[in-house]
């Protein structure tokens, strides 16, 4: 299946089916940086994608319906994440513990995803959104529904905070 | 700014991700959820169990003398009000193009900004337009601010300049766009966010206070409303999504001036912060509703109060 056009053109190519096989696995990397668990971040894509569903005819005619689950996505995690999962204890206990170069790998995960965790979840929103998805500020904005500005000061913010993180200043890049 | 930390960051991030699990059923794991939401919509409506919030807009009445409203406001019929065309002639009609709110995402086209934060005065039409968010939504009044419009732009110039917002609570929102048209057609607009620091975007510059901006703006079109008709048309509102402080950014400082023109109820269940249904006020509650707004409103709601640790914001 090859992958959906974001915003360029109808979806209409394929149908949900097709979509959701398509582009589910992108939408459950985003989601899995935006929760730091694997079960949670499917539950994310779920339930983003149960939301939009019923939106698809419309939606898709446009060819926008990617980005509308990716807003519906960010907008449900912020405005749910504390509701449903607000007990959260991110990424201290991995059940997988192997050894070697797949050792490095999750420790290097569970660095990552300890230091966006450490994160306000609209911060973490924003570093997703600038830094995964590569989204302009202004498209940040509109995703996240709230102003440049915003973006920028909350940015500034996640990024001060990052960079005292040792698993991001590290200078290794033995996961490469 | 692209300094190597970011780059790093960006670097981090996508190796940081693992693989995702195989594609699991997830097409058919959203419709099951959208037929869930379907049955416990059914289901919760039934039992009755469920939270209600009211969302109302309340707009100014036309004529208000000895406190009570003298038109054909009150009520579920606004359309018998007298359109927008017919009231007597204001400066802004004398436009060629007056500005109309867009529907859809809001204001577009050639709308200046002004980065240096001092909108120009002699501006002889202003409207406030929603920002459309998903999930937060609002109405503001339809009709245009014709008459001391500069009354407005004052405010909006002497807000603070906003320097640092440290401490500033800065969940999401609604938020609106003010727009400034002036005799030769050009515009003006600035950007408000009713949330957080409330901050006023003129471009490069920001100010605090986009309450205190946009309850200037109901203040002056109350008072054009005292002199002339209303818009006509009310929209029915929308039910917002629970956990936006939607509702008490946009409840005006002084509520004499107000009627609650269409109200709704709207049924929540635990599960969702959409709501699962709604429901219209009938003309004899609404108007109840505006008794227990006008009893139990004014400085409390006119405080700029400072953020409830206990909300959440996603941003501290």
């Amino acid at each position: 299946m090859s992958e959906v056009a974001v915003g360029t053109g109808p979806d209409t190519a394929v149908d949900f089916d097709g979509f959701v096989a398509a582009r589910g696995a992108a939408l459950w990397r985003t989601a899995w940086l935006l929760t730091g668990d694997r079960h949670r971040a499917e539950d994310l894509v779920q339930t983003a994608l149960g939301k939009a569903w019923p939106h698809w005819d419309r939606v898709s005619r446009s060819g926008s319906f990617e980005a509308y689950v990716r807003k519906t996505m960010f907008t449900t995690y912020v405005a749910w994440y504390r509701r449903r999962w607000n007990g959260e204890v991110s990424t201290e206990h991995l059940p997988e513990q192997p050894g070697g170069d797949a050792a490095d790998r999750i420790a290097f995960q569970r660095d990552v995803a300890g230091a966006l965790a450490r994160l306000p979840r609209g911060q973490r929103a924003v570093v997703v959104l600038r830094y995964f998805e590569d989204l302009t500020e202004a498209q940040t904005a509109e995703v996240l529904g709230c102003s440049v500005g915003t973006v920028k000061s909350q940015t500034s913010r996640a990024l001060a905070a990052l960079r005292s993180s040792p698993a991001l200043a590290r200078p290794d890049k033995d996961q490469r | 700014m692209n300094d190597d930390f970011e780059d790093s960051l960006r670097d981090s991030l996508h190796r940081a991700v693992p693989p995702p699990p195989p594609e699991a059923s997830r097409s058919e794991g959203a419709r099951a959820y959208a037929a869930r939401a379907r049955r416990r919509r059914t289901g919760v409506l039934a039992a009755g169990a469920v939270a209600v919030v009211v969302a109302a807009i309340a707009v100014v009445p036309s004529l208000v003398s000895d406190g009570r409203v003298t038109d054909g406001q009150r009520g579920n019929d606004p359309v018998a009000a007298p359109t927008q065309t017919q009231q007597s002639q204001r400066p802004g009609e004398l436009l060629d193009e007056p500005f109309e709110c867009p529907t859809g995402a809001g204001p577009a086209g050639p709308i200046g900004t002004s980065p240096e934060g001092t909108i120009p005065s002699g501006a002889v039409l202003a409207r406030v337009c929603a920002v459309q968010q998903d999930g937060v939504d609002w109405v503001p009044p339809p009709d245009a601010l014709t008459m001391d419009v500069d009354s407005v732009i004052k405010t909006l110039n002497e807000l603070p300049v906003a320097e640092d917002r440290m401490g500033c609570d800065e969940d999401l929102g609604p938020a609106y766009v003010m727009v400034f048209q002036y005799p030769d057609g050009h515009m003006v607009q600035v950007r408000g966010d009713l949330y957080g620091c409330k901050l006023v975007s003129f471009g490069a510059l920001e100010r605090l206070g986009a309450a205190d901006a946009l309850h200037a703006y109901f203040d002056a079109l109350a008072d054009q409303r005292r002199h002339a008709r209303p818009a006509s048309a009310i929209p029915t509102p929308r039910c917002p999504v629970l956990g936006r402080s939607v509702g008490e950014s946009l409840i005006p400082h002084d509520l004499s001036h107000f009627v609650v023109a269409k109200a709704i109820v709207c049924a929540y269940a635990d599960y969702s912060a959409t709501a699962l249904d709604w429901a219209a006020l009938s003309q004899d509650e609404v108007a109840e509703l505006t008794a227990d707004l006008q009893a139990n409103s004014g400085e409390r709601l006119a405080e700029d109060r400072p953020a409830d640790p206990s909300n959440g914001s996603p941003w501290s």
